[in-house]
């Protein structure tokens, strides 16, 4: 089969976003508030060099990319085109 | 807020003794049959989190080596790894931390026991809809038809790909124990990841190939990541009311 491609962006959206969480009413972590907070930074700060290098999984999440859906209803406007019929053409044989 | 070291906290695991070659030097606590695997990292290590190259900045050294230390303890024991960043307040925390997780952190082991992650990424990058065709000596039915000629055949290109991606979805969800679907970046059409239990890896990726002909002669590409310890699988909160 294909060679498998762990990359560090692989790596990153598990270890990062993925994994049992503790809930902060057991009262056995010291920072995870913390982290969460220079987790989000560190979004808005690497973002174009991670872009770059392919790792913009969150660019769909609302939150980091609120543009996101732009994408998508430009996506929309040109499928709906294509089923427009052409101005003074004749009706297509189909 | 404690001086000195922190207890790094990397996953959970049966509670057997072991020794795992791997940098920092990781200890298993344990709570009755359960343990977690912990070791002891500088505070200044996180210092510069955020202002991380991605590449081989002080983030992804970190986020390796948490990899790492759950791989290694995944190569003899199922694992549930903990999520980046769980720091916690000495070794006793580390026992009630169990103690108050038990039956739910117990019953997720035993779920993914046995199986492994595998990431499966179907890329297909359309030609831009939005460009035009260039209207120099045509007449404007002409341009319209050729327009439209162009977001048809886009369209089929579309149809064909994402068919083929849904058979293949199908057909993997069909070989795997639970499937998550991820985040989808521009020109990411599937980004799923799988939970395949060992005895039916061979099927499983004996689907992706071949599905993955059918793709790439539509364009497409399949690529393979894995095998992964289930991250994707373990997305529980220790210690929340588990009837929430």
């Amino acid at each position: 089969m294909a060679a498998s491609s762990d990359s560090l962006a692989d790596i990153l959206e598990r270890v990062l976003d993925k994994g049992v969480v503790i809930a902060g009413d057991i009262g056995v972590s010291v920072v995870d508030v913390e982290l969460l907070t220079l987790r989000i930074r560190l979004f808005i700060a690497s973002a174009q060099t991670a872009r770059e290098m392919g790792m913009d999984w969150w660019t769909n999440d609302p939150f980091f990319a609120p543009n996101a859906e732009r994408r998508e209803l430009a996506a929309r406007v040109a499928e709906l085109e294509a089923r427009l019929p052409v101005p003074g053409g004749r009706e297509e044989p189909r | 807020m404690s001086t000195g070291n922190w207890l790094c906290a990397y996953a959970i695991t049966r509670n057997r003794p072991s020794t795992w070659d791997v940098g920092p030097a990781p200890r298993l606590i344990g709570y009755r049959d359960l343990g977690v695997v912990v070791s002891e990292v500088a505070p200044a290590r996180f210092d510069r989190i955020d202002t991380l190259d991605p590449v081989d900045g002080t983030l992804a050294e970190l986020a390796r080596e948490h990899d790492a230390v759950v791989r290694a303890v995944f190569r003899s024991e199922p694992v549930l790894p903990l999520r980046f960043g769980t720091v916690l307040d000495g070794e006793d925390a580390a026992r009630r931390l169990l103690a108050a997780g038990y039956d739910q952190a117990r019953d997720c082991l035993e779920e993914v026991a046995g199986h492994r992650e595998w990431g499966i990424r179907i890329r297909h990058v359309e030609p831009a809809a939005t460009t035009r065709p260039d209207a120099a000596g045509l007449t404007g039915t002409q341009y319209l038809v050729r327009r439209r000629e162009r977001l048809k055949a886009i369209q089929r290109a579309r149809e064909d790909v994402t068919g083929a991606a849904d058979r293949l979805e199908e057909a993997l969800r069909k070989q795997a124990a639970d499937s998550v679907e991820r985040a989808r970046p521009h020109g990411v059409l599937v980004n799923t990841a799988y939970l395949v239990e060992t005895s039916r890896e061979a099927e499983f990726h004996a689907e992706v190939e071949w599905f993955a002909r059918e793709l790439r002669a539509a364009g497409a590409t399949v690529e393979t990541s894995g095998p992964w310890p289930p991250y994707s699988f373990t997305d529980v909160k220790l210690g929340a009311a588990a009837d929430a």
